[in-house]
């Protein structure tokens, strides 16, 4: 028993994890960080440069990744950055999309406006879940990741997480029943 | 606990309502596109040592996704970008982005983009300058010959901040050339109606704002189009 422990001590002490480098982290993750930024309420126009400053914290303090989920330690990285983004006083708020847009649908909508519809919902739902919850529900159904790397990159207990993701979850189909309500009193 | 690994992510649910699936199947609009990561990379080369980019990286939405030969492409997408971002302040926009790749997929965008905003489409004469523009295959897919999106909407948006509509009209209209359906389309239309307000083209501000409204009738920009537009 001691010799295991002593073994699994040495492990982690012995390997540490092989740290990627900062090409590594953009080749495979840039496109990630992209959509989390866009998720995390940030305007399409703005992504680019909050995208940077993920990007040159990362640089700044890959250092310090001492392993695990590099995605969940991103993702930490992304909604600092965007929270600080969302604060900063010149955001219009009304492109964080705090209501649930109206939309008054007519009988013969294509398919190219559904679409745009439904990315402008999405947006919308996302902005009106509180932070915690957005997280957890971006990771796990959005990038389907592994729910044990969502509590890891939101900084949870795995039970918390699954707490949020059916609240978040609820919330979410509680909006598009909204949505589909007040659709369907415009068309 | 093992209730918990009963829990798939919803799209992973056959039962899944259609309304639901649509919305969470929208998130894949918020890939970037490769001009969108060249554009970023330039950005943090420049921010960046010399070299901590090696090849200029090779974000995953590298097209072909070959590790260097990808990082090759793609600095020479972001250099691309560069100099057309130059360039393209002093002219319009190469013809060449009528050649935007046909979409090989044709499944339903590509289809339904060509006559999703009719009303945009037939707007100003912005738009209908590149009709096979609209055959894109992904909304943002970025022309070679034209900067970001991103770019171009943001020069839009200062030139409007520093009190210069008619600048900030002529770039709008100059994206809407490049990026007829591009993934900022709507950010565009708003800058553009702004625009002409404050240019006193008020019979075309209402114009082109109904014309919005029929092309992106669930925008969350909605709501602002109407106060730029309405009486005073």
């Amino acid at each position: 028993m001691t010799d295991a422990i002593q073994r699994d001590v040495l492990l982690v002490e012995s390997e540490p994890p092989r740290l990627p480098t900062f090409g590594d982290v953009y080749a495979e993750h840039a496109a990630f960080v992209w959509r989390s930024m866009r998720r995390l309420g940030v305007r399409p126009g703005d992504v680019e440069d909050t995208c940077q400053e993920v990007f040159l914290v990362v640089h700044a303090k890959l250092g310090e990744f001492r392993g695990g989920s590099i995605r969940a330690w991103l993702f930490a990285i992304a909604t600092r950055v965007a929270s600080d983004y969302r604060k900063r006083a010149f955001v219009r708020r009304e492109l964080t999309g705090e209501e649930l847009p109206e939309l008054s649908a007519p009988e013969a909508q294509t398919a190219a406006i559904e679409r745009a519809q439904a990315v402008s919902l999405l947006e919308s739902i996302l902005a009106s879940l509180d932070d915690d919850k957005r997280s957890v529900f971006m990771l796990f159904e959005l990038e389907q990741m592994p729910m044990q790397e969502v509590a890891a990159a939101v900084g949870c207990p795995l039970q918390t997480a699954y707490t949020r993701l059916h609240a978040a979850r609820a919330q979410v189909a509680a909006a598009i029943e909204r949505f589909q309500k007040r659709n369907g009193r415009h068309a | 606990m093992s209730n918990h690994e009963s829990v798939r992510p919803l799209l992973e649910d056959p039962s899944l309502s259609a309304e639901l699936r649509s919305v969470l199947d929208a998130a894949t609009e918020h890939e970037p596109s490769p001009g969108d990561l060249a554009g970023l990379e330039k950005k943090l080369a420049a921010a960046l040592p010399p070299g901590t980019l090696p090849g200029g990286g090779s974000p995953p939405a590298a097209p072909a996704g070959g590790a260097a030969g990808g990082a090759k492409v793609l600095a020479g997408l972001a250099i691309a970008s560069a100099v057309a971002g130059t360039l393209w302040l002093a002219r319009a926009p190469e013809p060449k982005v009528e050649e935007a790749p046909r979409p090989a997929a044709t499944t339903e965008p590509a289809a339904s983009v060509a006559t999703a905003a009719p009303a945009i489409e037939t707007a100003p004469p912005v738009v209908s300058a590149a009709p096979s523009v609209r055959t894109a295959p992904k909304p943002s897919a970025a022309p070679i010959s034209a900067p970001p999106e991103t770019t171009m909407l943001k020069e839009a948006h200062e030139a409007l901040l520093h009190g210069t509509p008619e600048r900030a009209l002529t770039l709008a209209e100059g994206h809407a050339r490049a990026y007829p359906r591009g993934a900022l389309a709507q950010e565009r239309e708003v800058i553009a109606i702004e625009s002409l307000v404050r240019l006193g083209r008020r019979d075309e501000a209402l114009a082109r704002a109904r014309s919005f409204h029929a092309a992106f009738p669930g925008s969350s920009h909605g709501e602002r189009v109407d106060r730029l537009v309405e009486p005073r």
